[in-house]
């Protein structure tokens, strides 16, 4: 037992000497599989380098991504705070803007919502509307060509056949007779911006203003109130003839003939009458008994309005037949007032 | 085998490869490892601490540069080998090992013993290396590794049982020896 505790010892030594003394004399135990498999399971365990560096990377990746949004939404944040007025308002006035933004906002809506169906021959001729919304008839360029269209076409089933009111079929208008007051507020303002002029052409009985892009026709008349009965005109002339009269819902029609040529008028009641023109329309005023008209030529087409106690008629054709429309214009007259004669001014 | 032979090796089967570099690495990490530990550790301790140091070897075979395996094993060796000896001895890991040792080392009557203690196992390892191989082999790994018979026997290439008798002999070889000298006897080491 003595010389076991004393060969134990060698364990513990510290001598340098003694160590390397017993390295040289004996080799360090041989392994055996088990501790192989020990280790070989240890290293199955552990995270592969490449997983490592897949992780790595996708650690740095997320990173990258976090900084560039964050800096992104500071960036963003930065931008919007640049782009504030530099001066805050004071407190009073911020109150007096809140309580003054409802009624901008509603008008700001209402501008909105009656903004885009608005031409600007509607847009000044809402103006009326105010007054009398109901009764206006609004004719924009394009609604007096699918008036005139529909004109020329005598047989007119769509419109009641008699009609105190008379109204434009395009929307526009429509629009403006069933929001009257939002349009009135929303129109105001663009109306007095783009105020209109008096414009050179002079008309009798009519009153042309000048906007930036267009024209636009008022008849200056005191249209009496509508009564849905219109009043019978002969048509007599030297060469003008009258083929066919008759009552529709837009009004009445008369097919009349001249120089070999028919042309239908259409006589409507009017409780106001403006028409938007187009700048390089031109107008020629026409003076006719006891009622006025004018000739408006666009390209080649001429139409013809002329206004006698509240009524209106209507007639279009080639300015080639200018004569010939005057001389039909000038052979409607009153059939109470069959007896005269019509003539020029 | 050589390293490029045993890089070789891994190339061809991976697990093959690394248990040859295994069974040819294992001594020399071993005895790094349990000369760090052998004053607070076991046996199985240093077992644990050398197939940790093959674990790690084998995730970074890759990268270790040719011809460069065993200083890689063996500083690998060294640095497990210290935070297990410092895990042991309960020591604080940020104190050197050679302040530990001149702290134990610090009184006269201690370094008298340990000079006395150093004489007697030259005298004692001398003895040892006269009974010749294999006995010397067999009393060294049983008292100074502290394998038991089945793993010395393995390490020689001997039958346990060869081992176990060689081993009888040797013991009392050596106290035949050890009781006629007079270092011994005058000690009071041996009786």
């Amino acid at each position: 037992m003595k010389i076991a505790h004393t060969l134990d010892s060698l364990r513990y030594t510290q001598n340098e000497a003694a160590l390397q003394e017993i390295g040289s004399l004996c080799p360090a135990p041989q392994p055996d599989d088990r501790l192989f498999e020990r280790s070989w399971q240890k290293y199955q365990n552990t995270p592969h380098p490449g997983r490592l560096r897949l992780y790595r990377g996708m650690g740095i990746a997320a990173c990258l991504l976090l900084t560039v949004g964050l800096l992104t939404g500071v960036y963003a944040k930065q931008q919007r705070i640049e782009t504030r007025p530099p001066q805050e308002p004071a407190p009073a006035m911020q109150e007096t803007t809140e309580e003054t933004q409802p009624g901008a906002e509603t008008a700001a809506e209402t501008a909105e919502e009656t903004a885009a169906p608005m031409t600007t021959a509607t847009e000044a001729a809402l103006i009326p509307v105010q007054t009398q919304p109901e009764t206006v008839m609004q004719t924009t360029e394009a609604q007096t060509q699918a008036v005139i269209s529909q004109e020329t076409q005598p047989p007119v089933t769509e419109a009641p056949a008699v009609q105190p009111i008379m109204t434009a079929p395009a929307e526009p208008v429509t629009e403006a007779q069933t929001k009257p007051e939002p349009a009135t507020e929303a129109q105001t303002e663009p109306a007095t911006q783009s105020m209109p002029e008096q414009a050179d052409i002079q008309l009798t009985g009519f009153a042309v203003m000048q906007y930036p892009d267009h024209k636009q026709v008022i008849c200056t008349d005191d249209f009496p109130e509508p009564d849905g009965a219109l009043e019978e005109y002969h048509v007599a002339g030297h060469s003008v003839a009258l083929l066919a009269v008759t009552d529709a819902d837009a009004g009445r029609t008369y097919d009349v003939e001249a120089g070999e040529k028919t042309f239908t008028v259409t006589q409507r009641e009017y409780a106001e009458f403006i028409l938007d023109v187009e700048d390089e329309s031109e107008l020629i005023d026409l003076g006719l008994n006891r009622s006025h008209g004018f000739f408006l030529l666009q390209g080649e087409t001429c139409t013809l309005y002329w206004f006698r106690s509240g009524e209106g008629f209507c007639m279009q054709g080639n300015t080639a037949d200018l004569i010939s429309m005057l001389e039909i214009a000038r052979s409607f007259t009153p059939a109470q007032d069959a007896a005269e004669p019509t003539e020029m001014r | 085998m050589t390293e490029d032979e045993l890089r070789m090796a891994v190339s061809r089967s991976q697990k093959e490869g690394f248990r040859l570099l295994f069974r040819q690495y294992y001594p020399y990490v071993y005895h790094i490892v349990w000369n760090r530990i052998r004053t607070v550790g076991t046996k199985e301790d240093a077992e644990e601490c050398v197939s940790d140091i093959f674990a790690e070897l084998f995730s970074q075979f890759d990268k270790v540069e040719s011809g460069a395996l065993q200083g890689f094993l063996g500083t690998l060796a060294r640095r497990r080998a210290v935070n297990l000896f410092h895990r042991l001895a309960g020591h604080d890991p940020a104190l050197p090992l050679d302040e530990e040792i001149v702290g134990q080392m610090a009184s006269e009557e201690q370094i008298e013993e340990d000079l006395e203690a150093a004489h007697l196992q030259k005298t004692l390892l001398r003895h040892i290396r006269d009974l010749g191989e294999p006995d010397a082999q067999i009393l060294l790994l049983r008292h100074f590794y502290g394998c038991n018979s089945a793993e010395i026997a393995r390490t020689l290439r001997m039958h346990p049982v060869t081992v176990r008798v060689r081993m009888s002999r040797a013991l009392r070889k050596l106290k035949e020896r050890l009781t006629a000298d007079p270092d011994f006897t005058e000690n009071g080491v041996i009786p």
